[in-house]
């Protein structure tokens, strides 16, 4: 790991940087937190060996799409093994170099192999974690530059509020956040003597002994807040609810991003199916990883592979010259000149060796040919394989374009508005492509929610969190059950499926929207202190 | 940043109409979510009743549909009928020789054996499949006998299979159904115009003997360690697409015949199938009964009639909640065959006259020719309804929204404790102003760009997991529990109530207990919602997806764990008062399994309820029936969280 620049080029003042170093020591971490992730592994070694939960999943179509069904594979295999071309038989769409990694492997370690994968990809997102809660800790709220009290009142037209109550006192505005005085279940609660002091007890002993705090109390703010400054976290001047307008965050925990990944059951799912998805997904991670260590060869080789093994993880090119270009401390355009023709040199040396292995480029039009084109029309969980069931054949080309530019056509201007913040491009480019890319799977969505949980931070400012979880969950029972209604039970039919796909893929979308609303608004609240705390807002949000 | 700025640096603003309007926008919206919110913390339970008025108002006439038959090539009952009284001597002269066999002998091969000489004397193909099931009392032999009749005119890829129990669920033969069986293996040879496969099956003991012939059929293999093992078939004919099978206890003398339609986890034939079913039945003359009631014409009054339709849906629903197989039809869905039972019913009352065999007999032919008619699968009717009498239903379009809102009271229960737990009581916003020269509006005070208050999310996963670890951990235990409650003699009522109350105590007082001795005990602070309010959240969310979810497989059973559960969840909040404490506890014992199985057995008597645990236990370790596993890994685990609830710190 280097030595940070960043924080230095940041100017942080001398005080808190020593605080942000010990804070972001890794080593100062409990083992405790290791556990989630591992019992994350362990879970996936019980349900592969105990359970049949494997052969099972291998078959479902919300984890195995035709490019990357682990059964898929297997027929490539088999036909090269056998001297047959592998892909004469319509059948195996996935890169030539997988057949390489899987023709000596023993069956009894292909459990093991997509565990360990698991697992790495686990551990390069708690290393992406661990740079986001520098990012944090290092994070400047700008002190405003008059001592504005709340009290003053903006200048407005008409000074005489509509509806005149009792809340609207200047007085009461900062009391109505120090205390939910206005429930009076909550009041009840916090004034009822002998709970309080059992808290107050309790509170002291945490913020006494740091280091001992269990797990569940980390994200607990009363400890933080009432605590004596000394061992409180760096931004510990704005926790105190003297400014109300700037919100309380708690420093990522960069091991519970792995555990979030590890122990989503999209993720599990996903693994357990044997998915050749999640070779891609560690080429994601591990080219955002090495992006942010600044070596910029080991992230276009990762990414190169990424592209190389399913197309659309090109578009992962932005957040990582993005990322390269802060960590160098160079300008984007001179990032991308350097790092564009390694990007394509590795591709094409990929390329060349697939060709060297199977002896013809028959494979272009069977792996890239497929994703692009969509032949396969087998249901999944994207947008695409009912619309062009039902479209006229003369239509298919002209919407084949549609769709395919729509899945690129997003990541520049999300680069450029987002120019800032890579990892939140990341974030938003993996999101964008498991909702529009031509085959997805959930396992897309387990990489992006583990980049989703590490923006913490703006949990706060969204609007639509209990929508999109709430329609997620349904999407996710309601998706197999119709699947079976109208595959097996004949009883429904493929609109059925057809109509939870959509609300699996407008669910998506909705967070995308919701969190990219939400960093620019608080972006803009952090970065206009003055106008924030004479609580003043833009018109149009 | 001037990037997030947009047209600040830009334009000077003015106070244009357009401006004004823009002013309006995020004020409105707010004005907006603010009574919506408000009105759905304090009227949301407005659901449930309306959905409970409106699953009472079903059974009247308006909400029912006249059943008709969509798919043209049917045409029940057109077609000239053959059966005649020489095909009835054979059917009472089969009853004689099959009660007669019975008499003499408990062997299930020896009546395979007599069944299968029979149907070779048609000149059929039959054999015999001998089947052995392993189960806690010992091992059961049985053998199912077939035989198929090559169609004249098909090509050997479709077939309706024509099935018989040897003995009825109460163990008394069912002489006059297999005669019907073999009476109509020797009719449908002489003619030739036939274009599907016939398969003619008799199975003893059912419906476990059908389990095992349909496995055997569609190609799969008992593993070793299944406690069902099979032959394989000997012969096959092609894709089965319609099964009728025949129950008729008696000598021949019967006022009406029965239809049942609800399958294994109530899944339901296609709604063609029931409606020729009863037409061909009712274009010869015989009343068609549905559990057991059939409609009159007439009725004294309106409310009678409310009366008996609402008996008869009560009944339905309560079938089709449990989704144990009633009779040998239930397992067919499984294989994507559409199938029905006809049951004879010896005496109901009001009944004019009796109904004769020939027409019985005729009414199958009838049946089974607009089945020969069909070029493909039913397709074009319904597979979701609800059927108050034999000769109509309620469409999936009228029966699913008081199914829905009954749930979806709990989805929007959940929305209440997330903002509750989010943002606390906010007042009416007051309008924003608009700042002179500026593109910015003053903030009224009490609103905040983000939300004021941190979800803990520690406890309510600890208390979501261990709950459901209790159910999971139960599933696994349940055959050793009945094997115990069997071998020991007790009573599995009284064991499945000892391990409910039990558990239901243990979460009740020891989770909070233990939440309290805990650090960050889950109580509200200055800057932290209550945990409580994110688990009932989390379980009202869980609870609602779950119940909607199965009222597309099972809507009776939704609505069965819907009617009490949701009350019980609207209710449960940690509280200080003792009567609303008691009025929670009572809320939820009487949602929990155990209370609905009170409720059963001071309704109907203990014997329904002890029936209900062992046949619901069965249902799922014999046949896969949903019923036992969606309790103890879905329901009862949320229950138990109920009671946390109610314990938990404020």
């Amino acid at each position: 790991m280097r030595a940070d620049p960043f924080t230095a080029e940041l100017k942080v003042p001398a005080a808190r940087s020593a605080v942000a170093q010990s804070l972001s020591r890794p080593n100062s971490e409990d083992p405790v937190v290791r556990i989630p992730v591992w019992i994350g592994v362990v879970l996936r070694i019980i349900l592969f060996f105990f359970t049949n939960a494997s052969s099972f999943l291998q078959l479902r179509v919300e984890v195995s799409t035709p490019v990357t069904s682990w059964k898929r594979l297997r027929e490539g295999l088999y036909l090269y093994q056998n001297g047959i071309a592998p892909y004469e038989g319509g059948v195996f769409h996935q890169a030539p170099l997988l057949l390489a990694i899987f023709n000596f492997l023993p069956p009894i370690l292909i459990p093991i192999l997509f565990i360990a994968l698991d697992y790495a990809i686990a551990r390069g997102l708690v290393e992406i974690a661990q740079y986001k809660r520098k990012l944090q800790i290092a994070e400047i709220w700008p002190a405003p530059t008059s001592d504005d009290s709340l009290i003053d009142a903006v200048p407005v037209e008409a000074p005489k509020p509509e509806i005149p109550s009792p809340e609207n006192t200047p007085a009461d505005s900062v009391a109505w956040l120090r205390k939910p005085a206005s429930d009076d279940d909550v009041l009840q609660s916090t004034d009822d003597i002998p709970q309080s002091v059992h808290k107050r007890k309790n509170v002291n002993f945490a913020s006494q002994e740091e280091d001992i705090v269990p797990p569940w109390l980390a994200n607990d703010n009363c400890r933080l807040v009432q605590g004596d400054s000394a061992h409180a976290p760096i931004n510990a001047p704005q926790l105190k609810p003297s400014d109300p307008t700037q919100p309380v965050d708690v420093i990522l925990h960069p091991e519970d991003i792995g555990a979030m990944y590890l122990l989503n059951p999209y993720s599990i799912i996903t693994c357990l199916s044997q998915s050749t998805l999640l070779f891609t997904l560690i080429a994601i991670v591990g080219g955002i990883q090495y992006a942010i260590k600044g070596n910029r060869n080991a992230s276009m080789l990762f990414i190169a592979v990424a592209a190389y093994l399913s197309f659309y993880p090109a578009m992962m090119m932005a957040p990582a010259i993005l990322l390269l270009s802060t960590q160098t401390s160079r300008p984007v355009m001179q990032a991308l000149k350097s790092a564009l023709p390694l990007f394509l040199a590795f591709l094409v040396a990929l390329l060349g060796l697939s060709y060297l292995l199977v002896g013809t480029w028959d494979f272009l039009p069977s792996t890239y040919g497929v994703i692009l084109s969509v032949p396969d029309l087998t249901p999944n969980i994207g947008l695409f394989w009912y619309f062009f069931i039902e479209m006229f054949e003369q239509f298919r080309p002209f919407f084949l374009c549609v769709f395919q530019i729509m899945v690129f056509i997003f990541v520049i201007p999300i680069a450029l508005v987002f120019r800032e913040h890579p990892l939140f491009v990341a974030y938003a480019t993996t999101a964008i492509m498991a909702i529009f890319k031509s085959y997805p799977s959930v396992g897309d969505t387990a990489l992006y929610l583990a980049f989703f949980t590490m923006h913490q931070e703006l949990y706060k400012y969204m609007r639509n969190m209990f929508l999109v979880f709430n329609a997620l969950f349904f999407a996710s029972i309601l998706g197999p059950l119709f699947h079976y209604l109208w595959v097996y039970a004949g009883s429904g039919n493929a609109n059925f499926y057809f109509a939870i796909t959509l609300v699996f893929g407008l669910a998506q979308i909705i967070l995308l929207t919701d969190t990219g609303h939400a960093l620019i608004l608080r972006e803009w609240e952090r970065l206009h202190p003055d106008l924030r705390r004479k609580r003043v807002e833009l018109v149009h949000q | 940043m001037a990037l997030f700025r947009r047209k600040a640096a830009s334009a000077q603003p003015s106070d244009t109409p357009a401006a004004v309007k823009e002013l309006r926008r995020p004020h409105m919206r707010r004005v907006v979510a603010y009574y919506v919110r408000k009105t759905l913390t304090l009227f949301s339970w407005i659901f449930y009743p309306v959905g409970v008025i409106w699953l009472l108002l079903l059974p009247r006439d308006e909400f029912h549909h006249k059943a008709s038959v969509d798919e043209n090539a049917l045409l029940p009952g057109q077609t000239t009928k053959y059966f005649s009284s020489m095909d009835m001597y054979a059917v009472n002269s089969y009853r004689l020789r099959v009660n007669q066999l019975a008499s003499q002998t408990r062997s299930p091969a020896e009546y395979a054996a007599f069944i299968q000489s029979e149907l070779n004397g048609f000149g059929m193909e039959a054999s015999i499949q001998n089947f052995v099931l392993a189960t806690n009392q010992g091992a059961t032999i049985g053998a199912n006998s077939y035989g198929i009749s090559r169609a004249a005119r098909g090509d050997g890829t479709e077939a309706i299979v024509i099935s018989s129990p040897w003995m009825d669920d109460g163990g008394k033969v069912n002489a006059d159904g297999v005669g019907y069986v073999l009476a109509f293996a020797k009719f449908v040879t002489k003619f030739s115009h036939w274009s599907k496969d016939f398969i003619f099956l008799v199975t003893h003991p059912s419906p476990m003997g059908t389990r095992a012939w349909l496995e055997a059929y569609h190609g799969e293999q008992p593993g070793p360690n299944d406690a069902l093992q099979y032959d394989p078939l000997e012969t096959h004919s092609g894709a089965i697409q319609e099964a009728l099978n025949l129950e008729f206890g008696g000598e021949g003398d019967y006022a009406a015949i029965e239809i049942l339609v609800d399958g294994l986890n109530g899944q339901l034939p296609n709604a063609d199938l029931v409606t020729t079913v009863v037409n061909c039945a009712q274009y010869e003359g015989i009343p068609v009964a549905l559990h057991q009631a059939v409609t009159p014409e007439k009725f004294d009054s309106n409310w009678t009639r409310y009366l008996h339709k609402a008996d008869i849906l009560a009944e339905y629903m309560k079938s089709q909640a449990l989704g144990l197989p009633r009779s040998d039809h239930a397992l067919y869905a499984k294989y994507h065959i559409e199938s029905i039972t006809l049951r004879a019913i010896k005496d109901i009352p009001g009944a004019q006259y009796r109904v004769s065999g020939e027409q019985i007999g005729r009414a199958i032919e009838s049946a089974l020719r607009s089945f020969n008619n069909l070029l493909e699968r039913l397709h074009h009717a319904y597979w979701f309804y609800i059927m108050p009498t034999a000769a109509s239903y309620i469409p999936i379009s009228v029966y699913i929204p008081p199914v829905i809102l009954l749930s979806v009271t709990l989805v929007f229960q959940s929305l209440v404790m997330w903002w509750m737990s989010g943002e606390p009581g906010q007042t009416a916003p007051a309008r924003s102003q608009r700042i002179k020269d500026s593109p910015y509006v003053a903030r009224s005070p009490q609103l905040s760009s983000f939300n004021t208050r941190t979800r803990p999310i520690f406890l309510p996963i600890v208390t979501m997991f261990l709950c459901h670890a209790t159910g999971a951990f139960a599933l696994y235990m349940s055959p050793t529990i009945l094997y115990i409650a069997q071998h020991g003699d007790i009573n599995p009522l009284n064991m499945a109530a000892c391990v409910l109350i039990v558990t239901a105590v243990i979460y009740g007082f020891m989770i909070p207990t233990l939440q309290r001795l805990m650090e960050g005990s889950g109580a509200s602070t200055a800057t932290t919602a209550p945990a409580w309010m994110v688990v009932k959240c989390i379980a009202c969310a869980e609870l609602g997806a779950a119940l909607i979810a199965l009222s597309t497989l099972n809507p009776s059973l939704s609505i069965a764990l819907a009617i009490p559960s949701v009350p019980a969840f609207l209710l449960a909040k940690p509280t200080g008062s003792h009567n609303s404490f008691a009025i929670q506890l009572i809320a939820l014992f009487l949602a929990s399994p155990i209370g609905i199985l009170g409720a059963i057995s001071l309704l109907t008597g203990l014997g329904t309820a002890q029936d209900l645990v062992r046949r619901s236990a069965d249902g799922w370790s014999l046949y896969g029936a949903w019923l036992f596993p969606f309790v103890l890994l879905v329901y009862w685990p949320l229950n138990l969280v109920g009671h946390v609830i109610v314990g938990m710190e404020q």
